[in-house]
C-alpha cells in the first residue's frame, strides 16, 4: 500500500514537473503580480498604472498591481527578491536600491544576484532649480554667489544617499565650493521649503514641480539629467557644462533571479510595447512623464557601472557607510 | 469669473457626482466606523480602482471618503472606545464615558454637528482664502516647524493618563518607538534587528488598530464581558440624553469655531495633520474650560472639540495641493494620486488651466457637507444598535477586522505582526494607568520635532539662534515656555488649593 | 497600598529596561552612543530613566494621586488571565500563520476558536457570523478594490 502511495506521489510530481516545463512555453498562464515599490498616487505608481495597462495586449493576461512603499523603495525591491522567479512576480525599481543603497546600509537582498532587470521604462529627469524671485537667473551667477559667499548656501534634496542629494554634493566638490546640504524627507517637503524660502536651491524631479515651473514661481538652472527638458527650453544640461556625469536614473522593472528567460523576454516585450504606447505616452505627458525603454541587460550593465562609480564617492561626499 | 463659476457649476452639479459624493461620505464613514478598517486604508485601495472615472467624480467620491472617515472613526470611539481612525483617538477622551452614561446618542449628535460646522468653515476657506493661506504655509520651514511642533507636544503630552508623570512617560515612549526604523537625517537603521520591514519604521495604522482596538476588546473581555449577554449600556432615562440641546450646541459653539481654526492652520501646514489637530483641538478645549475637571469623565465639549478640529483638516490640507501641488495631510497626498491620474497636475498652474474643475470641486465639497449631515444618520443608528449586541458575538468579528485592516493599508503581512504586539502593549499601558492616546500622538509629533530641529540645524549650520531670529520661531518658543510656566502654576495652585480642604 | 506597589514595580521595570537600552540596545541596534542618529534615542531614553525614578521615588512615599478603583463587576464575570493568555495566544497565531495558510482558512478557523473561547455554543450563529464577516471582507478586497488578500504560501504550493 505503501509503496503504492509513493509511486502515486513520484509519478504526480513528474507530471507536475512536466507541466512546470510547459508552464514556461505557454507563460503566463495566470495574472502577473507587480509589485510598486512606492506608493499608491506617486509618479512611479502613476507611471507603473498606466503602463501596465498597455502591457495587457502583449502578455495577454492582467498586471495586478500591490504597493509596497518604504525605506527609500527597498522594502518593495526585497519583496521581489524573496518571491519564487516563476515569472508570476515582478516589481518596479530604482537605481539607488540597486546601485547606492545597499553600499549605505544592509538590504536583505543581494542587488546584482537575486534580481534581474527585465528593461528600463522611464528615466527619471532632474534638475538644479531656485526661486522664481531668487536674484539667480542663470548658473553661473549662482556659482558666482556661491564661490564668494562660501558656506552660506543651503541645498535641499529628497533624502540622504538620494541621486539629488549626491549628484548635488559632487558638483559642488568638483567645482571646488560649499554649500550646505539639507535633506528632506520626500520631494514634497523640499520643495516647500524653496518655495518658503528656508532653502536656497533643491535638486528635485522636475515633473513633481512642472506646475510651479511653468508658473514661474520655480526657476530651472540646471539640468541634471541626460538629456535638455521640454519643460525647461533653452537651459543647459550638466554635460554643456563640462560635467563628466549625469543624473542618471531610471524606473525599471524587476524580476526575482531564477525567472524563466522565456517570461523574462515575454515581459520585456509587452513593457517596450508599453513604453511606445500612444496613450500611455499622452497621458504621461500630461504630467510631464517621458517614457523610454532600455533593454534588461543594457540597464544591468548601466547599474553595474553606477554601482562602482558611486560606491567609490560615497566617503568623499561624507555619507556614512554600512557599518 | 461668472462664465467660469457657471462652467464649473454645470460641469460639478450633476447627479452623477452627488451621487459621487454621497457614495464616498456613506463608504468613509462606514469603514471609519468599523473598528480595525479606516478612510485612509480606503482612500489608498480605491485610487486605482477610480482611474477609469471622470475627475470630479472621482475626486468627489475620494474627498467624501476622507470626510467620512474622518466623522465615521468617532462613532467607534464613542461607542466602543476602540476609534476607527487614527483621528477619533481624542474624541474617545470624553466620547466612551458619555456612553458609559447612556448618553451616547449625545455624543454621536454632537461629533456630528461639530463635524459639519467644522468642514463647512474649513471648505470656505479653501474657496475663499487658499493663495493666502498657501502663501502664510510656506513661511513655515524647519525651524518654524520644529518649535511648532515641540510647542504641540508640550501642549498635548501627557493627554489622558491617570496622572503627570505617567503622561509624561507614555509621550516619551511614543518618541523612543518612532525612533525605530531608518535615522531621517542620515538614513542609517535604528532599533531595526536586521528586519527591512522595520526600516520602514512602524506602521502609523498598524499600531494604531493594536493600541487602541484590540488592547480594548482585551480589557473589556477582563472587566467583565459576560455580563455583556444582556445589553450593556443602557440608555439614560434622563430627557435629552439622545438629544444635542440648543443651549448646548451654543455653549460649545466657540470651542467648535477654535478648533475649526486650529485644524484649519494644522491642514494648511504641510505633514502636521488630523490627529495633531484633534489633540490640539481637544487640549484646547480643556485648558482654556472654566472647569477641566470635567473633561475625561463625559464633557460634552470634548466631543465638540477633537471632531471640530479633526473634520476642519480635510479642506484646509487641500489649500496647499490645489495652490502649491503640495498636499496637506496623508490622505491629501494620496488624493493628489487621483488629480495627477486624471491629468490635473496640482500646483499654482490648475486653478488657471483648469478653474472650471476646480471651482466645480469646492461647490461639490460644500454640498458634500451638507449630506454629511444625513448619510451618517443611519450608521449611527446600527452603531448604536451594535453596541447592544452581547460583546461575545462582537469581538472575533472585531479581532478579524484588526488584522485585515493592519494587513490593508500597505497590503504587508508584518503589519498584522505588530498590530498583535501593539494589542498586547495597549492591554498592559491601560493597566499600568499609561495612556495610549499620549504614546500615540508623541509617535506622530516625536519625529517631526526630530528631523525638523535637526534640518533647522543644518540649515543654520549648527548655530541654535536660528530658533530665537526667525520671529514665528520665536513665537512658538516663546508660547511653549509660557505654557510650561502655566502648566506648572496651575498644578501648583491646583494642589494648593486641594491642600485647603 | 495595592497601587502603591504596582507603581513602584512599574517604575523599576522601566528604570531597569532603559538601562538595558543604554547600555545594549542602542550601541548595538544604532550606533555609538555619540553620534548623531543616536542623540534622539538617548535623550529619550535617560528621561524615561528620570521620569521611572521619580515615579517610583513617588510611590515610596506614596503620594500616588490615584484611588484604587473598585470594580463594579463580580469576578465570576471577568476573563481569567489565562483566557487572555489564549487569546493573545491565537492572535499571535493568527498573525503568523497568514503568510502560510491564507486569509480564508486562517481567519475561519481563528474566527470559530475565538467564537468558542467566548463561550458561544450555537453552531448557527458561529457559522452565519462567520460566513458573513469572512465573504464580506473577501468580496470587498478582492472583487470591489482588486487588491488581493493573502493566498499562503502553502495553499498557492498545493494548487501548483
Amino acid at each position: 500500500m505503501r509503496t503504492k502511495v509513493l509511486a502515486l506521489m513520484l509519478a504526480l510530481a513528474l507530471v507536475a514537473g512536466l507541466a512546470g516545463g510547459a508552464l514556461a512555453a505557454d507563460y503566463p498562464k495566470k495574472p502577473v503580480k507587480l509589485i510598486v515599490n512606492f506608493s499608491a498616487g506617486g509618479t512611479t505608481d502613476t507611471a507603473a498604472r498606466l503602463m501596465s495597462t498597455a502591457a495587457v495586449p502583449v502578455l495577454q493576461q492582467a498586471l495586478v498591481i500591490m504597493n509596497k512603499p518604504g525605506a527609500g523603495g527597498t522594502l518593495g525591491v526585497s519583496h521581489v527578491a524573496r518571491a519564487k522567479g516563476n515569472g508570476y512576480t515582478i516589481g518596479t525599481c530604482n537605481m539607488p536600491a540597486i546601485a547606492i543603497i545597499p553600499q549605505i546600509r544592509k538590504v536583505p537582498y543581494k542587488p546584482f544576484k537575486d534580481l534581474v532587470q527585465v528593461c528600463a521604462v522611464m528615466p527619471y529627469e532632474y534638475a538644479i532649480m531656485v526661486r522664481g524671485d531668487s536674484p539667480w537667473k542663470t548658473w553661473e551667477e549662482l556659482v558666482a554667489y556661491i564661490k564668494k559667499n562660501p558656506g552660506k548656501v543651503t541645498y535641499g534634496s529628497v533624502g540622504t544617499g538620494t541621486t539629488n542629494h549626491l549628484v548635488t554634493a559632487r558638483i559642488g566638490k568638483e567645482l571646488g565650493f560649499n554649500w550646505k546640504h539639507v535633506p528632506f524627507q520626500g520631494g514634497v517637503k523640499a520643495t516647500a521649503a524653496l518655495l518658503g524660502g528656508h532653502v536656497d536651491v533643491i535638486n528635485n524631479t522636475t515633473a513633481s514641480v512642472a506646475s510651479s515651473i511653468k508658473a514661474g514661481k520655480i526657476r530651472v538652472l540646471l539640468v541634471t539629467s541626460e538629456y535638455p527638458l521640454k519643460l525647461a527650453p533653452g537651459v543647459p544640461t550638466m554635460k554643456q557644462k563640462g560635467f563628466k556625469f549625469s543624473q542618471i536614473s531610471y524606473m525599471s522593472i524587476v524580476a526575482p533571479a531564477g525567472t524563466p528567460q522565456v517570461a523574462l523576454d515575454k515581459l520585456e516585450a509587452a513593457f517596450k510595447a508599453a513604453t511606445a504606447d500612444k496613450g500611455v505616452l499622452k497621458s504621461c505627458g500630461k504630467l510631464d512623464l517621458h517614457p523610454k525603454f532600455m533593454p534588461g541587460k543594457e540597464y544591468q550593465a548601466l547599474l553595474k557601472k553606477l554601482s562602482a562609480e558611486w560606491g567609490a564617492l560615497l566617503p568623499e561626499l561624507g555619507v556614512k557607510v554600512k557599518k | 469669473m461668472l462664465e467660469t463659476l457657471g462652467a464649473a457649476a454645470s460641469q460639478a452639479l450633476t447627479i452623477a457626482n452627488f451621487f459621487g459624493a454621497a457614495l464616498g461620505i456613506f463608504l468613509g464613514s462606514l469603514l471609519g466606523a468599523i473598528p480595525g478598517l479606516n478612510g485612509t486604508m480606503a482612500i489608498a485601495l480605491l485610487i486605482p480602482v477610480t482611474y477609469t472615472w471622470s475627475p470630479l467624480f472621482a475626486i468627489a467620491m475620494l474627498i467624501g471618503c476622507w470626510k467620512g472617515s474622518v466623522y465615521g472613526g468617532s462613532i467607534s470611539a464613542i461607542l466602543l472606545n476602540a476609534p476607527g481612525t487614527p483621528e477619533a483617538a481624542a474624541t474617545a477622551l470624553d466620547g466612551y464615558p458619555l456612553t458609559r452614561q447612556g448618553k451616547a446618542g449625545k455624543a454621536l449628535k454632537m461629533a456630528l454637528y461639530a463635524s459639519v460646522i467644522a468642514a463647512i468653515f474649513s471648505d470656505s476657506l479653501l474657496m475663499v482664502a487658499a493663495p493666502p493661506i498657501a502663501a502664510l504655509a510656506l513661511m513655515f520651514g524647519p525651524a518654524e516647524l520644529a518649535m511648532l511642533i515641540l510647542f504641540a507636544l508640550v501642549v498635548v503630552a501627557g493627554t489622558g493618563a491617570k496622572s503627570q508623570i505617567k503622561g509624561l512617560i507614555s509621550t516619551a515612549m511614543g518618541v523612543l518607538l518612532a525612533t525605530v526604523g531608518l535615522d531621517p537625517i542620515t538614513t542609517q537603521q535604528r532599533f531595526t534587528f536586521g528586519s527591512i520591514d522595520l526600516d520602514a519604521g512602524i506602521g502609523l495604522l498598524a499600531m494604531l488598530i493594536g493600541l487602541l482596538v484590540m488592547s480594548e476588546v482585551l480589557i473589556q473581555m477582563e472587566e467583565g464581558w459576560k455580563e455583556a449577554h444582556t445589553e450593556v449600556v443602557a440608555q439614560s432615562k434622563e430627557p435629552g440624553a439622545n438629544r444635542v440641546s440648543w443651549k448646548e450646541l451654543k455653549g460649545s459653539l466657540s470651542i467648535i469655531f477654535r478648533s475649526s481654526l486650529l485644524g484649519s492652520f494644522c491642514g494648511a501646514l504641510p505633514g502636521v495633520g488630523s490627529i495633531t489637530a484633534a489633540f490640539m483641538g481637544y487640549d484646547q478645549a480643556r485648558r482654556l474650560s472654566k472647569h477641566p475637571e470635567r473633561f475625561g469623565k463625559g464633557e460634552i465639549k470634548g466631543v465638540a472639540a477633537p471632531e471640530a478640529a479633526n473634520n476642519a483638516v480635510c479642506g484646509a490640507g487641500l489649500i496647499p495641493l490645489v495652490t502649491l501641488g503640495i498636499p496637506g495631510a496623508l490622505s491629501a497626498a494620496v488624493i493628489m494620486g487621483a488629480f495627477m491620474i486624471h491629468g490635473l497636475a496640482p500646483g499654482p498652474m490648475l486653478m488657471m488651466e483648469h478653474p472650471e474643475t476646480i471651482y466645480g470641486l469646492f461647490m461639490l465639497l460644500i454640498l458634500s457637507d451638507f449630506f454629511m449631515l444625513i448619510i451618517p444618520l443611519p450608521l449611527m443608528k446600527l452603531g448604536q444598535w451594535v453596541v447592544s449586541v452581547p460583546r461575545a458575538y462582537l469581538f472575533p468579528v472585531i479581532l478579524v477586522l484588526c488584522v485585515i485592516g493592519a494587513y490593508g493599508t500597505h497590503q504587508n503581512l508584518f503589519d498584522v505582526k505588530v498590530m498583535v504586539f501593539f494589542g498586547v502593549l495597549g492591554y498592559f499601558l491601560k493597566k499600568w494607568g499609561l495612556s495610549p492616546a499620549a504614546l500615540l500622538i508623541a509617535f506622530i509629533l516625536g519625529p517631526m520635532a526630530e528631523v525638523y530641529l535637526r534640518q533647522a540645524l543644518k540649515i543654520s549650520g549648527g548655530d541654535p539662534a536660528i530658533f530665537v531670529t526667525k520671529p514665528l520661531a520665536l513665537l512658538f518658543l516663546v508660547l511653549t515656555v509660557a505654557m510650561i510656566v502655566w502648566t506648572g502654576w496651575r498644578h501648583h495652585r491646583g494642589k494648593g488649593s486641594l491642600d485647603h480642604h | 497600598m495595592i497601587l502603591k506597589s504596582k507603581d513602584f514595580k512599574l517604575g523599576a521595570g522601566l528604570s531597569a529596561f532603559c538601562l538595558f537600552l543604554l547600555l545594549f540596545l542602542i550601541p548595538n541596534q544604532v550606533g555609538p552612543l555619540t553620534e548623531a542618529d543616536a542623540m534622539m534615542p538617548v535623550l529619550i531614553t535617560c528621561f524615561i530613566l528620570l521620569l521611572a525614578v521619580l515615579l517610583m521615588a513617588q510611590a515610596w512615599r506614596g503620594r500616588t494621586q490615584e484611588k484604587p478603583a473598585e470594580e463594579a463587576v463580580p469576578a465570576e464575570h471577568r476573563s481569567s488571565p489565562l483566557t487572555l493568555a489564549v487569546v493573545v495566544g491565537i492572535m499571535a497565531a493568527y498573525a503568523w500563520l497568514l503568510e502560510l495558510t491564507g486569509f480564508v482558512l486562517t481567519s475561519l478557523v481563528a474566527m470559530v476558536i475565538l467564537f468558542l473561547i467566548f463561550g458561544v455554543r450555537n453552531w448557527l450563529t458561529i457559522g452565519a457570523i462567520t460566513v458573513a464577516t469572512l465573504g464580506g471582507l473577501y468580496l470587498c478586497f478582492e472583487t470591489l478594490l482588486g487588491a488581493p488578500l493573502p493566498v499562503g504560501t502553502f495553499i498557492e504550493n498545493l494548487m501548483e
